[in-house]
């Protein structure tokens, strides 16, 4: 069985965007330009990393499969290899929820790689402006 | 003789910067056929500056930059469409040196070109300094072709809306280069020196990395 420390994790850097669609996160690194697809159980893995659970208390959480253990133990070393997530100091939290949630999930810890964006998103040209300036300003928000 | 060209500056709240812009249209050594500014519901004085410096204002509601150039590319009728954000300047040679691009490869569908920043004096920019602009004030683009793409979708952020439509450019098979020279200036504005990317435009760049997975999905499922 791979060996899962008691460890947690956090967003690797500023760099580092997620958002949720759907149950699917999309993930961006901004330095690189890649964006990675990170869904079914590998999306309740990263939404509880994320949240601070550590890998153990997911690895436990799991269905008892010691296949799954090695999958999970993968599933975030490839995170952290790709600069999405880091380790961390921070004392893990709990989330009663998560065994349910991992239940729910499709079994497949799903992670793509993309990068036909990567000159676009490197390139793109956020303007340095002041809040109250022009673009990117959001009127009525 | 360069084929002809229409300039589209998407404009909001930009009346300090908008004249520079337009000056540096009319600076180029290809001149423009037509400067169409699309006021994006500004509440200062962009549409009078705009109007003062000699370019045709249309008006519409609030609606975002991408939605702004939309409205421009739908007005124009040269065979080429360029576009300027309404803080950036050109250089004088932008257009020349980007029509004897497209002359030498036929098949270029655009061409873009470097950009260097400035925050108050754009003669002080460093054209050594010059990074890829895939870029809004930057983009040279065959009228038909940018037609052919559709609408310039505004993300709620108002940031990345150029990123996802020339994703969609690519995934159509068309080809855009990249000058590596620098042929614009990107305004730096004063007071945000320690600038960071907000969680509003990161949702911006993720909508376009999602709008691109699920075009992918579509075109796999075929």
């Amino acid at each position: 069985m791979a060996h899962l420390p008691t460890e947690t994790f956090a967003i690797a850097s500023p760099e580092i965007a997620a958002e949720d669609f759907d149950g699917e996160f999309v993930v961006l690194n901004m330095e690189t330009g890649k964006y990675f697809s990170v869904a079914k159980a590998a999306a309740v893995v990263w939404r509880g990393l994320v949240a601070g659970l550590s890998l153990e208390t997911l690895a436990a959480a799991l269905p008892a499969d010691a296949a799954r253990y090695a999958e999970i133990a993968t599933l975030v070393e490839f995170l952290v290899t790709n600069g999405l997530l880091i380790a961390s100091d921070a004392p893990p939290v709990t989330d009663a929820g998560i065994a349910a949630d991992l239940a729910a999930a499709e079994p497949q810890f799903t992670v793509e790689v993309f990068d036909d964006l990567a000159d676009l998103f490197i390139a793109d040209p956020i303007h340095d402006v002041e809040a109250t300036a022009g673009w990117p300003h959001r009127p009525g928000q | 003789m360069a084929p002809g060209y229409s300039v589209v500056i998407p404009a909001y709240n930009a009346e300090a910067t908008i004249a520079a812009a337009i000056r540096s249209i009319l600076e180029q050594t290809v001149p423009a056929e037509a400067i169409i500014v699309v006021d994006d519901g500004s509440t200062d004085g962009t549409v009078a500056a705009a109007t003062a410096a000699g370019a045709t204002v249309l008006q519409q509601a609030n609606a975002g930059p991408g939605a702004a150039t939309t409205r421009g590319l739908a007005a124009i009728q040269s065979e080429f469409l360029a576009t300027l954000d309404a803080d950036d300047l050109w250089l004088p040679h932008k257009l020349e040196r980007q029509f004897v691009a497209l002359a030498a490869d036929l098949n270029l569908a655009g061409v873009f070109a470097q950009m260097a920043s400035f925050r108050d004096d754009p003669t002080t920019a460093d054209l050594a300094s010059g990074r890829d602009g895939w870029s809004r004030s930057t983009m040279l683009i065959r009228t038909d072709i940018a037609r052919q793409t559709g609408a310039l979708i505004d993300p709620p952020s108002k940031i990345g809306d150029m990123i996802d439509w020339l994703a969609r450019v690519r995934e159509a098979g068309h080809a855009l280069l990249m000058l590596p020279e620098v042929l614009a200036l990107r305004r730096i504005r004063p007071g945000s020196l320690t600038y960071q990317r907000s969680a509003a435009d990161n949702a911006g760049y993720l909508a376009a990395a999602r709008a691109a997975l699920l075009r992918r999905r579509a075109r796999d499922s075929q």
